[in-house]
């Protein structure tokens, strides 16, 4: 009897083990659809335009000094300053030369002055991001306003005495 | 000495019985699949759904203040419908959900972005075709599924995040019960065919609001599929 028993108990679990060798494999399945939608404006845009608050200015601190930098971010009162004036929260294109040239007046010789620039929505240059491109899509702030800080780096050392000007032309339009 | 050796080979096999009854019972619970069985969600279309389609600016773009509602469904831009196709065994219910990962969100191209980026609302609809079809055949005209499918959700309703139905993988006449479960597979013979059912998946856009800002909108919808009720 107790061999019978036995024997049963064997079937049972081997039957048992083979139901759980067939288990599971993929019982779901998860997919994505991207939606997408283009709005364009038909409103009237505000004319995209730029002032030049303040010059750079470049001064040396001592007749001995060679090169003068100054830092878009960190160089306050001596930066540039401009501001970009359009419709508010618009993107637009800004490009900037690399560099400009200056030309002496009296003599005709000229040097380069290397660009650097930083931009904020806030008017608050320490908290500035240096603009590392040459050319980029920004937006303007919810008051329609975008503000720019001019730097640069300026080479003393074969300059001959006498008025450099130079024209700095930046570019800027509606994406 | 016998007899006790009995008892105790006896009381092992009771426990081995014990574990295994006790794993058969949760894979009743859990409808699941056979090793050799699988479940495959495969799109059929393109998987992008772009609403602008259904805009008036060349069907390209929507402009800003449109009122709408703008329909992408069977009846209206049908092209535009994103069509999925699973293939499963025969005997099963299939749970679908359709949901919104995102709404349309404004794809900032500035280096400086309104924050919050802002949104478009758009509705769900989706519906199913589960008449049965064999997975070897190329798969039906879009416009056999679009015109005998069964919808779950329209678009033209209250707005859902995301939306559940279990169904049949082939539809069952009226009154009658889930089939009786498959054989077990058995030395490389398997009773339980493979079929396919199709998912479509659109929506609508309900209006364009005047101060909406221009550009590219994006967003994202999940669709899973799981055996039963799972």
């Amino acid at each position: 009897m107790s061999k019978h028993i036995i024997f049963g108990g064997f079937i049972l679990a081997f039957c048992c083990l083979d139901v759980i060798q067939a288990q599971v494999v993929e019982a779901e399945n998860t997919a994505s659809i991207q939606v997408r939608g283009s709005v364009i404006n038909t409103v009237e845009m505000e004319e995209l335009t730029s002032e030049l608050v303040q010059n750079p200015v470049f001064i040396p601190d001592s007749p001995e000094q060679q090169t003068i930098v100054i830092d878009p971010v960190t160089s306050v009162g001596v930066a540039g300053y401009m501001i970009v004036r359009g419709s508010a929260g618009y993107s637009f294109n800004f490009q900037v030369p690399k560099t400009m040239r200056l030309i002496n007046g009296d003599d005709g010789s000229s040097f380069e002055i290397t660009i650097s620039l930083s931009y904020n929505s806030a008017e608050d240059q320490a908290s500035s991001t240096l603009l590392r491109e040459q050319m980029a899509d920004l937006t303007l702030n919810d008051s329609g306003q975008l503000y720019f800080w001019i730097g640069g780096i300026m080479d003393l050392s074969a300059l001959s005495s006498g008025e450099y000007t130079g024209e700095l032309i930046f570019e800027i339009s509606y994406i | 000495m016998m007899i006790m050796l009995l008892k105790y080979l006896t009381n092992t096999f009771l426990v081995v019985m014990t574990i295994g009854i006790s794993n058969v019972y949760c894979q009743v619970i859990q409808f699941n699949l056979a090793t050799s069985e699988s479940l495959v969600l495969e799109p059929v279309s393109d998987t992008e759904l772009d609403f602008s389609v259904a805009g008036s600016g060349d069907g390209t773009y929507f402009v800003s203040g449109q009122t709408g509602p703008f329909i992408i469904n069977g009846n209206n831009f049908s092209e535009e419908v994103v069509i999925f196709r699973v293939v499963a065994p025969e005997y099963i219910d299939i749970t679908v959900e359709v949901s919104k990962l995102s709404e349309l969100t404004l794809v900032c191209e500035g280096d400086v972005c309104p924050n919050p980026l802002p949104t478009l609302n758009y509705q769900l609809g989706w519906s199913y075709w589960n008449e049965g079809h064999n997975p070897s055949e190329p798969d039906l005209a879009v416009y056999d599924i679009l015109a005998s499918s069964t919808e779950i959700v329209t678009p033209i309703g209250a707005q859902l995040p995301f939306s559940t139905a279990t169904f049949p993988i082939v539809e069952r006449g009226i009154g009658s019960g889930p089939p009786i479960p498959p054989t077990p597979d058995s030395g490389g013979y398997s009773s339980a065919p493979n079929t396919v059912a199709y998912l479509l998946i659109y929506g609508a856009i309900p209006n364009i609001p005047s101060d909406k800002q221009a550009g590219i909108y994006e967003g994202t919808i999940i669709i899973s599929v799981s055996v039963g009720g799972v």
